[in-house]
């Protein structure tokens, strides 16, 4: 069990050391002299000089990834080249507008899904079900922009309901469309999810025996089959949030939503590098801590079953 | 079974008329997808059926070329992301336990890069091009291919058919190219079809944030930058941005029920 725990430990720093490497390549890949390409055009010897050495470009390619790792143990991941404000600090300011939009999502996703799920495998086979999975269909099948933009033409043009964009402190009103866009498409996966595991579990034996039992329809949905979706849906939920933070970067940059995404997407027209490696590998590292919940959960549930 | 057949070619259909329409633009609207008309946006109406955008061009005409860019990005990515996750998975599977450890550490490396986020990086860093955001999606998506590929690799080894071929003497070579090969090929028509679905929704986004593709007035115009120019005019002229989201979502489904077809027909 410890040799176990130990492994997995010694896998996920094997992994982020992985991933550190992945994104500290990124700049070498820029072709030509990157500090030249950062500057742009018209930039005078000076400001290339600066940011060749605020990117340490001077140094050897391992020896710059080892400072870089190096100064990541102590959090520092460098500066804004334009604004000169640290990543890290950028990072903390923004990624609580993301986490409040993200959860969000995930809420509404989760609770629509669920929802929607039940009621197609109840009528299953009905045209009820067949317009759900039609839906769902149609959802997986939309770029999140496209969604993005649809609803808010339909919303906040024709129906004048709700703000187009921006953020107004705790203003709930800002938060409705860009939830939405963002939850649409775990939504529609969560929905397919929760009605092929409830058309086989109401086919079981247990809950024929508790409808013979005189267990109402009703209850026997509820207490006896909704529990069995509860951890296929937290999995889709939180495995679907490395597609949240890209998904994030489009639904911010379209609603200007102040999160960590469109400090990403700026980041990215302004080249500037160190925030967009910053983020990327903030997402990563996200992305990985909640691969570890996912599998202690599972590990839970299945010890539970046992 | 029969029902799902006429579904699938009902989709690709739906696929190759977009495509045929996308090569004769004009010859469906009637005018030239870079024609500027300085009259600037017109609603739809008698001249301009879906009407014209900022420029005075045809909505209905640049909609149809653009699906050349979803269609050819969407395959082409797609088919070299299944061929690297695909040779890099065999070895993987194939190879001992010490290469097989690294490999899955590449593989798993890249898993967790949140795949959006490694292509809009590599787009800024690759420069602008629509060859970039081939690139991009490849490096984006090989991974789970591979771990796919690989996992499959390991299993099918130790299956009876390839180990009684083994102990009639087939070589390490002919047992890769004649058996194993062959028993991996009816897993990568859905892996396929479904990942074009996936490359074409991040080919377009990265097109709608001006990440790799060219915004310039006579390149190949794109769904992605046709709706982020729309975007930008949508209160005032909302027409713009109907066709490309109309056509992208169609051409997007339409590979994702092929693959779910699939997928379900091999089920049942």
């Amino acid at each position: 069990m410890i040799f176990e725990i130990f492994k997995r430990i010694a896998s996920l720093f094997l992994i982020i050391l992985g991933a550190v490497l992945v994104v500290h390549t990124l700049i070498y890949l820029i072709p030509g002299d990157p500090a030249l390409v950062i500057a742009g055009e018209y930039a005078n010897p000076d400001d290339i000089a600066k940011i060749r050495q605020e990117l340490s470009l001077n140094e050897s390619f391992w020896m710059r990834y080892l400072s870089y790792l190096k100064r990541l143990m102590s959090l520092d991941m460098g500066r804004s080249i334009y604004s000169g404000i640290p990543v890290i600090e950028l990072i903390g300011e923004r990624f609580p507008a993301t986490l409040v939009l993200a959860t969000a999502a995930m809420i509404i996703a989760g609770i629509l899904g669920i929802l929607a799920g039940i009621i197609a495998a109840v009528f299953n086979k009905t045209l009820l079900d067949e317009m759900v999975l039609w839906l769902s269909s149609i959802f997986i099948s939309t770029p999140i922009f496209v969604t993005c933009i649809l609803l808010s033409l339909v919303f906040s043009y024709y129906l004048n309901l709700l703000p187009p964009s921006g953020k107004d402190g705790l203003n709930p009103a800002y938060l409705v469309l860009p939830t939405l866009a963002l939850a649409s498409r775990s939504l529609a996966l969560i929905i397919r999810v929760v009605r092929n595991e409830m058309v086989d579990v109401l086919n079981k034996n247990y809950i024929k025996t508790a409808r013979s039992l005189g267990f109402s329809e009703p209850r026997v949905v509820l207490i006896f089959a909704l529990k069995n979706v509860i951890v296929p849906v937290m999995t889709i939920v939180l495995l679907d949030f490395g597609a949240y933070l890209g998904g994030a970067v489009v639904t911010e940059s379209v609603f200007s939503w102040p999160g960590i995404g469109r400090t990403l997407i700026v980041a990215l027209y302004k080249r500037d590098i160190p925030v967009m490696q910053g983020i990327i590998l903030f997402g990563t590292l996200l992305f990985i801590l909640l691969g570890v919940v996912i599998d202690l959960l599972q590990r839970i549930v299945v010890k539970r079953e046992e | 079974m029969k029902e799902i057949a006429v579904s699938v070619i009902i989709y690709v259909l739906l696929i190759l008329l977009i495509a045929l329409l996308s090569l004769f633009p004009e010859g469906i609207s009637g005018y030239s997808p870079f024609a500027i008309d300085m009259s600037g946006a017109t609603s739809p109406g008698q001249h301009h059926f879906f009407g014209t955008d900022f420029l005075g061009r045809d909505v209905l005409s640049r909609a149809l070329i653009a699906a050349r860019v979803s269609i050819l990005i969407g395959v082409v990515a797609r088919l070299g992301s299944v061929m690297v996750g695909l040779i890099l998975g065999l070895i993987i599977g194939l190879s001992g336990k010490g290469i097989r450890f690294i490999g899955n550490s590449v593989v798993e490396v890249f898993l967790s890069i949140p795949s959006l986020l490694l292509a809009m990086g590599l787009a800024v860093v690759l420069g602008e091009g629509y060859g970039t955001i081939v690139i991009a999606i490849i490096i984006g998506t090989w991974a789970p291919v591979a771990r796919f590929i690989s996992t499959r690799v390991v299993e099918i080894k130790s299956m009876d058919f390839v180990l009684s071929a083994r102990s009639i003497g087939a070589g390490y070579l002919r047992v890769t190219l004649f058996y194993i090969i062959p028993a991996l090929v009816p897993a990568l028509l859905p892996l396929i079809t479904t990942g074009i679905a996936t490359s074409i929704m991040m080919e377009s986004t990265l097109n709608f944030l001006g990440l790799g593709g060219s915004a310039s007035i006579d390149a190949l115009p794109s769904w992605g930058l046709m709706i982020q120019e729309g975007a930008k005019f949508i209160f005032d002229a909302p027409w713009i941005i109907i066709p490309p989201s109309l056509l992208l979502m169609i051409l997007i489904l339409s590979f994702n029920q092929i693959g779910d077809k699939i997928i379900s027909n091999r089920e049942i």
